[in-house]
């Protein structure tokens, strides 16, 4: 015998998609920016993948940008630096 | 975006939120702190060809399917708890069936529309409907009086600068501390008295559980996936207490953080609570100084992040202030000032205090050459609210440190509205 129960997980969330720049065909050439979390080496991981990409596939050397606390978003002007790049590593992790 | 391998489902989260369902996401061995960084430097080589392709790809859209507002369950207890296990809703302990009856009273309780989203709840920004939230409060166990107090805590973490999305993917073991003040907390039965950190109240308890099961089953902080706790916190199952109002000597804390009439409830992303011990002391100078020493602790976020700190007075150490002329001012500006609230940086290592400098450079960029340096920012950092039995005991509570309490009234149902 069953009884009928109220759901407990809410609606669905909202389906709207951040705005990103047009892919790229070829990284030769592309504008990467690094950004570093603030996590510990988070500098160093995200630098170093951008320096590989710039050796091995001819990316512009990476340019990079910091947040001093991992628990706070980047703020929007750091951010609005790197509208027009190609690409961004971001980074999730400890 | 780059994930350390144990991170891969909080990285997904992260996408999904942005609405970016299959961005790409290259993982690295996790962790990668605590290690020189050259001792990465092999791994990131490897995973740059899986970087170049992933920068190439081009995300999918989310996409989503309703959820059933209702199911049909088991009604044998057995097997509604393996029916709701099947879907995650627990936290371990057993729960109260969320039926369609139950459901009703609570969310009438509310004087609020079923259908009424009280705000989105990350990590998984799902909307927490009023409907939602009383099946979460009847899960765990509340009965329907308590649910204008369970709508003001979901509506008070969700407050910006609460700072919830950090508070529930951390691996620091925070957890939001309800506290309830004003009448609503005599009036609902709350204790603010002996044990009041611990077990034995109803409404304590269905109040901190209740706030917990709707981060974990609509805001999907699920532990090992996207609560990323490195221990957690027994706070996880259930973090309320009362002011003890009529114990306080001075200015309630239901008053200083401007309440409404009916009462409020204010929220703190805290630690676990630890101990004040002073049996010693007979006047309040002692009693400062063990407050200020205790509040002097390196292990916690508030010394790198800074922040708020909660104090929560046993009524003895309090009536001991306030016999001096000490009100909660005084107290902050005591507490704040003294010599022992100050830190000795000889027990930071050199490692966390290069990262010290990056997150609070106003303190640790230019130490004195003594090598202490204060813990609070401010007199107004240290909250301070009575509660607890008889006992020579206080309690600190320090906090994630990016993060603000936050109070919000309780707000009645209409007179005569169904189980209000």
């Amino acid at each position: 015998m069953d009884v009928r129960i109220t759901d407990p997980s809410g609606t669905e969330p909202p389906t709207q998609r951040l705005t990103t720049s047009p892919r790229v065909s070829s990284l030769a050439g592309a504008r990467i920016a690094v950004l570093d979390n603030g996590k510990p080496n988070a500098a160093h991981v995200v630098g170093q993948l951008g320096r590989h990409l710039a050796d091995r596939f001819g990316a512009q050397p990476p340019v990079a940008a910091e947040k001093p606390n991992s628990s706070r978003p980047f703020e929007a002007e750091v951010l609005d630096r790197f509208r027009n790049f190609d690409a961004a590593i971001v980074g999730v992790g400890d | 975006m780059i994930a350390t391998d144990s991170f891969l489902p909080l990285a997904r989260a992260v996408a999904r939120q942005e609405g970016l369902e299959s961005l790409a996401v290259a993982t690295i061995p996790h962790p990668i702190g605590g290690v020189e960084p050259g001792q990465l430097d092999d791994a990131l080589a490897a995973a740059v060809d899986r970087v170049a392709e992933a920068l190439l790809s081009t995300p999918a859209e989310v996409t989503t399917a309703p959820t059933a507002t209702v199911h049909d369950a088991p009604c044998d207890v057995l097997g509604f708890l393996a029916f709701a296990e099947g879907r995650r809703w627990s936290d371990g302990l057993p729960l109260v069936p969320p039926t369609e009856e139950l459901v009703a009273r609570a969310v009438a309780a509310t004087g609020r529309d079923a259908g009424e989203v009280l705000g989105l709840v990350p990590p998984s920004d799902r909307g927490a409907t009023v409907a939602a939230v009383a099946a979460n409060a009847v899960m765990a166990g509340c009965p329907p009086e308590l649910l204008p107090v369970v709508v003001a805590a979901v509506q008070a973490v969700l407050e910006p600068r609460f700072n919830l999305q950090a508070l529930t993917t951390t691996t620091h073991p925070v957890t939001p501390l309800v506290v309830v003040h004003g009448p609503v907390a005599a009036e609902l039965g709350f204790n603010g008295g002996p044990n009041v950190f611990g077990q034995g109240n109803r409404a304590n308890a269905g109040v901190g559980r209740a706030l917990r099961l709707v981060l974990q089953n609509v805001g999907e902080a699920r532990p090992g996936e996207t609560d990323r706790a490195t221990h957690g916190t027994p706070g996880k199952y259930a973090y309320c207490i009362a002011e003890n109002a009529a114990a306080s000597p001075f200015e309630t804390f239901h008053q200083a953080r401007g309440g409404g009439p009916a009462g409020a409830v204010t929220v703190l992303g805290g630690e676990g609570p630890h101990n004040v011990n002073d049996h010693g002391s007979t006047d309040a100078a002692g009693i400062l100084t063990t407050i200020a020493g205790t509040v002097a602790s390196l292990g916690s976020n508030n010394l790198y992040l800074r922040g708020q700190v909660l104090l929560v007075l046993g009524p003895e150490h309090a009536e001991v202030l306030a016999r001096e002329g000490y009100d909660r001012r005084r107290i902050q500006e005591a507490v704040h000032a003294h010599p022992q609230a100050q830190v000795s940086l000889a027990g930071v290592s050199e490692g966390n205090l290069d990262r010290y400098r990056r997150t609070a450079p106003h303190v640790f960029a230019d130490v004195p050459g003594d090598g202490v340096v204060p813990m609070l920012d401010g007199p107004e950092n240290l909250l301070v609210v009575v509660a607890g039995g008889p006992g020579k005991h206080s309690v600190l509570v320090p906090t994630f440190g990016t993060t603000e309490a936050v109070t919000v009234d309780v707000r009645p149902p209409a007179r005569g509205a169904p189980g209000g």
